[in-house]
């Protein structure tokens, strides 16, 4: 199953965050927890600029290098998995 | 608060936290239960704000409520957070504990809720809970079994909205209980921040919602995420706040013109009557240019400061003020300042005091550091009179390339406050840049429309605190240095201007000599030091110092072509360039200290200002005498 980084998650698209992600303790607080359903809503033009992430119900700005220490699998392939399994 | 409304019964003496995430409507709450009676303090040692206020039970009894800052756990990330969790806790030495806490969770988002009663419920502190924003869950038709949830929780729970009498009713019966206060508080002081414990407590909470058959997205926050596709879209959302930036800078710039125009009026009718009223003597100098300068010095800050903390509650209030803050971040992240800095910044323009008073929305603590020591470097408009009147003698009426010099030199010196603060901010960051950078992970709340009446309180709250905190030190200030410039008397037969032979006058010889390399003669020198109460109180203390006998706008008309005379064009541009750095405002001083806690910073500021202005002036001056020859 291929895991990638918040940042890198193409906007709109559901994604699950991975159970092995080692984020920020600040975010894990914020509600940045594992398995936790995540999505981008906004991407900034600008390469270092601020990522608008919703995470279950509440939506957070988050900079790059902050969205890109989370771990995430779409939500299609976590589904594909479960099926394998 | 006062005395007279604190029951004998010992009531008053129970103090209940309200404790719960950021956004969750708290203070809305707040506001409800406890109306009018509220009060505003610095947590001990700390500028975090704790409001206090009192409330009354079903039976009448009263109750102290404390809003502590909102918190998404009880490991604090910042100085907000710390305070509510050491006050919950029962961690701090100065302040009791509250004997009662009231979580208060937001209906549509309640597992993250539910994590905080969690980690309380895991140290065993007494509470109640208080699900806020049961509108939101009703309106759509949802169920919501809060007597299950209750059950699940083992502790009491009440359903509220913080627009409705509904629930704080409840709340008021609930607390009449007394078994309700006479709970053990654990022994919990020495729990240490453990981050291991997020994902327990979210586990506990999702049991939690799966036993109260609450597992299901509660609310519906879609169409906040609408308006967000246009105002957090690059195109459209900078244009929106780009508008709304010029409309508050407007607003501070223009609006706050006519109540402060009729505020000099009164001050100037008041001045006036005394002036007619009283023989000319000591007392009657005292009174008007000590006493009512200061007292109309003091309240004149006030139409800049309501007005722009009306736009701030109001972007606070409606939730799009952390939207402004991300939209600005890239600009003010090069400068290692978030973007919560701009709107001090950008207020700051009008006047350093509210910009100032502004910074508190920072959380960051050395963003609210940079910020609050740059924004003395934007062009107030304090500075506008001297700038008008030294442009005006010393820069040619021409027109170069279609426009004319003198509005060209007024806008460089517009762009050299603002290149000068960026410099600084940025000399700053490398200077501090070995900490961690300043971390954004910024909650985008749901949108919704702020209500009048916490509005009001709000403002309220900001007048009172400006005039208990910093209106009696400039007004202290100017009868200070009312004093300074009146005694000694000069004796009958003195040739010169009356000031010139008093403290003031004798501090402005004695340092002319070190002034002298930038070009200042000892008139300026001593026109300086009343500036001090305010900047374009120089203007009339030059009128002093040059024994004019106008008073009024007519001292700076007249004013112009003497010193133009008398001054040196090298001396003119000197002053210009030190009225752009120099720390020539007290009571920035004193709201610095007052908003930074303690006299550090703005002595460094003071110290670093007043370095730089002297340089600035005397590559100035230098290179005037050289290059020009005057």
């Amino acid at each position: 199953m291929a895991s990638r980084n918040l940042n890198q998650a193409p906007v709109r698209q559901w994604h699950r965050i991975s159970a092995h992600s080692a984020h920020h303790p600040r975010l894990l607080e914020l509600g940045f927890l594992p398995l936790e359903n995540v999505r981008v809503l906004q991407r900034s033009w600008f390469k270092r600029g601020a990522l608008v992430v919703q995470v279950g119900d509440a939506v957070f700005g988050l900079r790059p290098d902050e969205a890109s220490q989370i771990e995430v699998h779409a939500h299609s392939e976590v589904l594909v998995d479960l099926a394998a399994a | 608060m006062s005395e007279t409304k604190v029951d004998i019964s010992g009531l008053a003496q129970r103090r209940l936290a309200l404790l719960g995430n950021p956004n969750c409507g708290k203070t809305a709450l707040f506001n409800r239960l406890t109306g009018s009676q509220q009060k505003v303090a610095n947590y001990a040692g700390v500028t975090v704000e704790l409001k206090r206020g009192l409330m009354k039970t079903a039976t009448g009894r009263s109750v102290t409520v404390i809003d502590l800052p909102g918190t998404y756990s009880l490991n604090p990330s910042s100085q907000d957070e710390t305070v509510a969790c050491a006050m919950v806790l029962g961690q701090s030495l100065r302040e009791k504990a509250p004997d009662l806490t009231a979580v208060v969770i937001d209906a549509t988002r309640l597992r993250r809720g539910l994590r905080l009663v969690a980690a309380l419920k895991r140290l065993g502190v007494p509470m109640v809970v208080l699900v806020n924003m049961m509108d939101r869950v009703r309106s759509q038709g949802r169920e919501f079994d809060v007597a299950r949830l209750q059950a699940a929780l083992g502790v009491p729970v009440i359903e509220a909205t913080g627009i409705s009498t509904h629930g704080t009713d409840a709340l008021r019966q609930l607390l009449d209980q007394n078994g309700l206060w006479q709970q053990a508080r654990p022994d919990i002081a020495t729990v240490r921040p453990d981050t291991g414990t997020a994902r327990t407590d979210d586990a506990q909470a999702q049991t939690w919602l799966q036993a109260s058959a609450l597992d299901q997205p509660m609310g519906d926050h879609e169409w906040s995420r609408r308006l967000d596709g246009w105002l957090l879209q690059p195109v459209t959302g900078v244009l929106v706040l780009l508008v709304l930036l010029f409309l508050i800078f407007q607003a501070v710039f223009a609006w706050a013109a006519w109540p402060m125009g009729l505020i000099e009026g009164a001050t100037g009718w008041v001045s006036a009557s005394v002036d007619a009223l009283l023989p000319a003597g000591l007392l009657k100098s005292l009174l008007i240019d000590g006493v009512i300068a200061g007292l109309g010095g003091v309240v004149i800050f006030l139409p800049q400061i309501l007005i722009l903390f009306f736009f701030i509650l109001v972007m606070e209030e409606s939730g799009y003020l952390p939207r402004a803050a991300l939209l600005l971040d890239r600009l003010m992240g090069s400068l290692g300042l978030s973007g919560r800095a701009f709107i001090p910044l950008l207020s700051s323009f009008a006047c350093a005091i509210p910009g100032i008073m502004a910074a508190r929305t920072i959380s960051d603590r050395r963003t609210k550091w940079v910020t609050v020591f740059i924004a003395p470097l934007m062009t107030c408009s304090a500075r506008l009179p001297v700038y008008t009147l030294l442009i005006g003698a010393f820069i040619p009426a021409k027109t170069v390339y279609g426009m004319s010099l003198p509005g060209l030199v007024l806008f460089g010196l517009y762009v050299m406050g603002i290149v000068s603060a960026i410099a600084v901010a940025w000399v700053l960051k490398l200077w501090r840049g070995a900490g961690e950078p300043v971390q954004l992970m910024m909650e985008l709340p749901d949108y919704h429309l702020p209500r009048i009446k916490d509005l009001a309180i709000g403002l309220w709250q900001r007048a009172s605190i400006f005039l208990r905190n910093v209106g009696g030190i400039i007004l202290s200030l100017t009868v200070i240095l009312w004093f300074l410039s009146t005694f000694p008397q000069a004796p009958v037969g003195f040739t010169g201007s009356p000031i010139e032979y008093s403290f003031a006058g004798r501090i402005g010889q004695t340092l002319a000599g070190f002034f002298a390399p930038i070009g200042f003669n000892w008139q300026i020198v001593v026109a300086l030091i009343p500036g001090l109460a305010a900047r374009e109180v120089m203007v009339a203390a030059l009128g002093t110092v040059y024994a004019l006998s106008q008073t009024g706008d007519e001292v700076g008309a007249a004013l112009g072509p003497l010193i133009a005379q008398d001054w040196t064009l090298a001396t003119g541009l000197s002053l210009l360039i030190w009225f752009v750095f120099a720390p020539q405002c007290l009571a920035t001083l004193a709201v610095v200290r007052k908003e930074m806690g303690g006299w550090a910073m703005p002595v460094g500021m003071a110290v670093f200002l007043f370095g730089l202005a002297y340089a600035a002036s005397w590559v100035t001056y230098r290179l005037a005498l050289n290059l020009g020859g005057f």
